[in-house]
């Protein structure tokens, strides 16, 4: 494993930063259009909430392959030409937001109604009561499963190698395949995505443990 | 019906109106409405992520757009008013149920209402705790709040209320404005029955 860091080490280390690099974006995007989706699916109004449930059932339900697959393959030949990498990212983006918008969803929902009920009744709007009362409760709520949803993302990102995407896994079948050890390389691999995937279990187990014993400094 | 009076829940039939907002009217903009009239629950239902003093002033700066130091300062005045001054920073869950329902009396009051509606704010309350609750409410309904109770606590209502509705099964069955009179003579059979059970259950 060793001989393969010497050799390829600069291939593996710049499939590590395409990886780290799409996850990063797919991170940023799912958050955003999953806590979207999610005030869709709770609105007191009908139609977002039908558009929020139609979008999460739909993507969450159809392989992250297959979704991808649609970005590389499918969308050039009607638009613009895409390649691997964006839409890999993009792919995991879509399919990870429809995860979190059902954990963001069930996070919100687990807040008391009372607490909508005492600010509403305080005068507050609904944007209000959400971005005041019952945002910041569901945030600590929904950590730890978003935590998760992360860590699955960073490993997901792999389905970039089937789309020349030049990330971690790709580079990773390259070496195998050109060098024949495929023990030392997929070991190598793994170690790599440890590098990333670890470090968040422990930032989200910190985070969980902080949140629980103290309260809301804002 | 105090969920009704407040827009919590929408009147299928009939009419409501609460200081000039007619409520069964779709187009009436319930935010509005709901700046005069303020609500205290059977469960406090305190912000759970805010101070106390937080759970006060947060209705006063982003509803009345008043400032900060302005609505701090009402607030601690509050927090005197219900005897609970040194629990400002504290977090909700750090507090008894009836100092949590103390606190939500002064977040309501902190708004400045034409009306405070209560909905059985002792039920959730160890009976310890009741008797701080009602002073505090008596204090209010003295300074000549005009206040809407739902209660069990019979004395209370009795000795504070200018106005006794009878209610079973979301009916109106007494509505009668002579209170002592209600108290020792009711006329509806259910309130007789209600009545003679509380008393001797006292």
């Amino acid at each position: 494993m060793f001989e393969i860091f010497q050799n390829y080490g600069s291939q593996l280390w710049s499939g590590f930063g395409y990886t780290l690099l799409s996850s990063l974006y797919a991170l940023i995007g799912s958050l955003v259009i999953g806590t979207l989706f999610a005030l869709f699916e709770i609105s007191p109004i009908k139609p977002p909430r039908v558009i929020g449930k139609i979008y999460v059932e739909i993507f969450r339900n159809i392989p992250l392959l297959v979704i991808a697959m649609i970005f590389y393959i499918v969308v050039p030949q009607y638009f613009a030409k895409i390649d691997g990498f964006t839409a890999g990212t993009i792919g995991l983006t879509i399919y990870t937001s429809a995860f979190i918008a059902e954990t963001v969803r069930a996070g919100i929902e687990s807040v008391d109604v009372g607490q909508m009920e005492a600010a509403r009744s305080n005068g507050m709007t609904y944007i209000q009561a959400m971005r005041f009362i019952i945002l910041p409760q569901a945030i600590k709520i929904v950590v730890p499963p978003l935590g998760n949803q992360f860590i699955n993302l960073v490993k997901n990102s792999s389905v970039l190698a089937f789309l020349a995407g030049f990330d971690l896994m790709y580079q990773g079948n390259i070496i195998a395949s050109t060098t024949f050890k495929t023990t030392d390389t997929y070991f190598a691999v793994g170690l790599l995505y440890l590098i990333i995937t670890l470090p968040m279990s422990y930032l989200m187990r910190y985070l969980e443990k902080k949140w629980s014993t103290e309260g809301d400094e804002a | 019906m105090l969920r009704c009076i407040n827009g919590l829940e929408l009147i299928s039939s009939g009419q409501l109106v609460v200081n000039n907002f007619d409520l069964a009217d779709k187009k009436t903009d319930m935010n509005k409405m709901r700046k005069n009239v303020e609500m205290v629950f059977q469960h406090f239902n305190l912000y759970a992520n805010k101070t106390v003093l937080q759970n006060i002033t947060l209705g006063p700066t982003a509803v009345l757009k008043q400032s900060k130091a302005q609505s701090e300062d009402e607030a601690k005045k509050l927090l005197d008013l219900v005897g609970l001054d040194n629990k400002a920073n504290s977090f909700p869950d750090q507090l008894s149920g009836g100092q949590q329902q103390r606190v939500a009396i002064a977040r309501s009051l902190a708004m400045k209402p034409k009306a405070l509606l209560f909905d059985e704010p002792t039920s959730a309350l160890d009976p310890e705790m009741i008797g701080d609750v009602l002073q505090v409410m008596k204090t209010i309904a003295d300074q000549g709040m005009t206040m809407v109770v739902v209660t069990h606590e019979m004395g209370f209502a009795q000795e504070v209320g200018d106005r006794i509705v009878f209610m079973d099964d979301g009916r109106i069955l007494e509505d009668r404005k002579d209170v002592s009179e209600f108290f020792k003579q009711p006329e509806d059979k259910r309130a007789q029955e209600f009545l003679s059970k509380v008393i001797k259950h006292i």
